[in-house]
Parts: structure tokens; C-alpha cells; sequence
């Protein structure tokens, strides 16, 4: 699997669209939440099928201490690989604006052509009512955004990454996100 | 991997450009690109209420739209790619919702919908996001 996929190459700035292969580099942030799924089972098949040059970045909350490995179907390689995000700022509006940023920055840095979306937004947010984190990551990038399903919304995927539903059967109280 | 890719159609650089990235899209993944136009059943006068929805408003002579949807379609099939047309009487949110809903959609594309400098998500991309079920490119 993954045949064409590279994961994590640097460089390559000079990095030109094809128009019959539009995602080349494809910069995939997600974190534990089953939206996660959606985005790397997307990934994976895009990767086997047209290909591209794949960077994932594993977003998390600044109050877990330890970072957990991404199981991932991109192959071995990739899980060790996964570049890491650490959110820590103390208020919402400070926290969302460093994880807006340091997506931003990790697909300027990867010369990405496309940021694929697959987090759980109300739990990084940690409110429902805050601002849209994929709207504001719109707004500084120029870059094409595709927002991922998450797999309960997309009844045809069936794919399972265990180590990403960990938290699911908490209760919102006592998920890591949900206080800030 | 995207065999059913939903655009809207519209006169706009936001859409232009949607269904620039959706053609070529389809084209890499050999999929059936299904392109939208939503009609305001308000501003386009019924000529033919007995006809079917998809007839009434277009039954007399081409539209608009109809030009629209035409220019399209013959693009994406130059382009040798599986093309379907749907005219819709709803809002442009809910045209393209209802066929991505209908035709099984795997990827709906839209444009960003700005046109104050700094990209800002306009209502359309806003609503079909929270309204389909597959993934969504904001181009």
C-alpha cells in the first residue's frame, strides 16, 4: 500500500501544481477524535490511487502530558513519523489561534497544496459555540482545505483505527478537550 | 476513490474556480462529476407548472442556467470525463446537498465565497458544509 507516498520529505518548495494530480502534498491534521478516521482513510486512498507526498500532523491538548502514537493506514512509517502539535495556551481564543497558526505554518513549511481537516472540532474548541477553527484556517492560508467526514457521517467507509477512539465512550466531563 | 463529486454551478469566480478544481479532480480519479445549478423558484418566473421541477423553469427556451450548466458540461466532457447536469429549484446550499445526498456524493467542492480580500467562508460553503455527509474541499 501507499505506493507513492512519501511521507515527511522537506524541501521541494519549487513544488509545482499538476493539474491532473492536484493533491501532490497533502498536509493532514488530525487529532484522536473519529473525524480522524474519515480524513486518513481519504488520505491512504488517495495515496494509493492518484499519490501524493503525505505530512501528518497530530494535533493534541496541552493538558494531556503524554503524546500518543497515530496508528495510521499509511503504512509504518508514517505513525513514527507524524509530526505533533501540542496546544497549550490557557484561554480559548489564544489556544485557537496557536492551532490555526501552527497548522498554517506546518503546510507552509511541508509546501503542502491542500490541508486535510480531520478533528473533532467542538472538543478542540472546547465549546460549541466558539469561533469555526475551519474558517479561520481559511483565512490564512490561500491553500485548498478539505474537510474530511467522519466515518459515522460516511456509512460506506469502514475503517477502524483503534487508538483513535479511545476517549469516545467518556462522557463530554471528562474528556481531556473539554474544560479550558 | 472520488467516483461521485458534487459542484455547484454559478456565476462567480468562487464557483469558476470550484469547478476548475472539481473537473480536475474527477479527471484524476476517474469518477462522475455532477454539477449543480440552483433555481430561485422566486426570481425565475414558472412558465410550465405542469411540467416536472427539473423542466418547469427551462421548458421554453434556454436560461441562464441552462447556458450555464451547458458550458460545463461540455467542458468537463472535452475533458473526457463522466459529466451529469442537475437543475434544482432550492437554494444553492440545499441543491447541492440534496444531489450529493442522491447521487452517493464521495466529495463536494465549493468555492470559498469571498470577495473582501482576506478569504472568508460565505454562507454556501458554511451550509453545505454542516449539511453532507462525505468530505468537503473549500477551494
Amino acid at each position: 500500500m501507499a505506493k507513492q507516498m512519501q511521507t515527511d520529505r522537506n524541501g521541494s518548495a519549487d513544488h509545482v501544481m499538476d493539474e491532473t494530480r492536484p493533491f501532490g502534498r497533502m498536509l493532514v491534521a488530525i487529532d484522536e477524535s473519529p473525524a480522524a478516521e474519515g480524513a486518513v482513510h481519504l488520505v491512504a486512498e488517495w495515496v494509493d490511487g492518484p499519490g501524493a507526498d503525505v505530512r501528518l500532523l497530530q494535533v493534541s491538548d496541552g493538558h494531556r502530558q503524554e503524546r500518543s502514537g497515530v496508528e495510521t493506514e499509511l503504512g509504518p512509517v508514517a505513525p513514527r513519523q507524524a509530526h505533533h502539535l501540542m496546544v497549550s495556551a490557557s484561554t480559548l481564543g489564544a489556544r485557537n489561534r496557536q492551532l490555526v497558526r501552527g497548522i498554517a505554518d506546518a503546510a507552509a513549511d511541508f509546501g503542502a497544496d491542500v490541508i486535510v481537516l480531520g478533528f473533532d472540532r467542538p472538543r478542540l474548541t472546547g465549546h460549541r459555540l466558539a469561533p469555526s477553527l475551519r474558517e479561520q484556517i481559511m483565512r490564512v492560508t490561500d491553500l485548498p482545505v478539505l474537510v474530511a467526514p467522519s466515518p459515522k457521517e460516511d456509512n460506506k467507509r469502514h475503517h477502524r483505527l483503534p487508538d483513535l477512539h479511545r476517549h469516545e465512550e467518556r462522557a463530554d466531563s471528562e474528556r481531556p478537550y473539554a474544560h479550558v | 476513490m472520488f467516483r461521485s463529486v458534487v459542484v455547484g454551478a454559478a456565476d462567480s469566480e468562487g464557483a469558476e474556480r470550484a469547478f476548475r478544481r472539481a473537473l480536475a479532480l474527477t479527471q484524476a480519479t476517474g469518477g462522475t462529476l455532477h454539477i449543480v445549478a440552483a433555481i430561485d423558484g422566486k426570481k425565475e418566473p414558472k412558465r410550465a407548472p405542469w411540467l416536472p421541477e427539473e423542466f418547469r423553469y427551462t421548458a421554453f427556451g434556454a436560461s441562464a442556467t441552462d447556458w450555464l450548466l451547458m458550458r460545463l458540461a461540455k467542458e468537463a466532457s472535452d475533458a473526457q470525463v463522466d459529466v451529469a447536469t442537475h437543475p434544482v429549484l432550492d437554494d444553492p446550499a440545499g441543491a447541492i446537498a440534496r444531489v450529493a445526498a442522491d447521487e452517493g456524493a464521495d466529495l463536494v467542492v465549493v468555492g470559498s465565497g469571498s470577495a473582501h480580500g482576506a478569504r472568508r467562508l460565505a454562507h454556501v460553503p458554511k451550509a453545505v458544509m454542516d449539511h453532507v455527509g462525505c468530505a468537503v474541499l473549500v477551494v
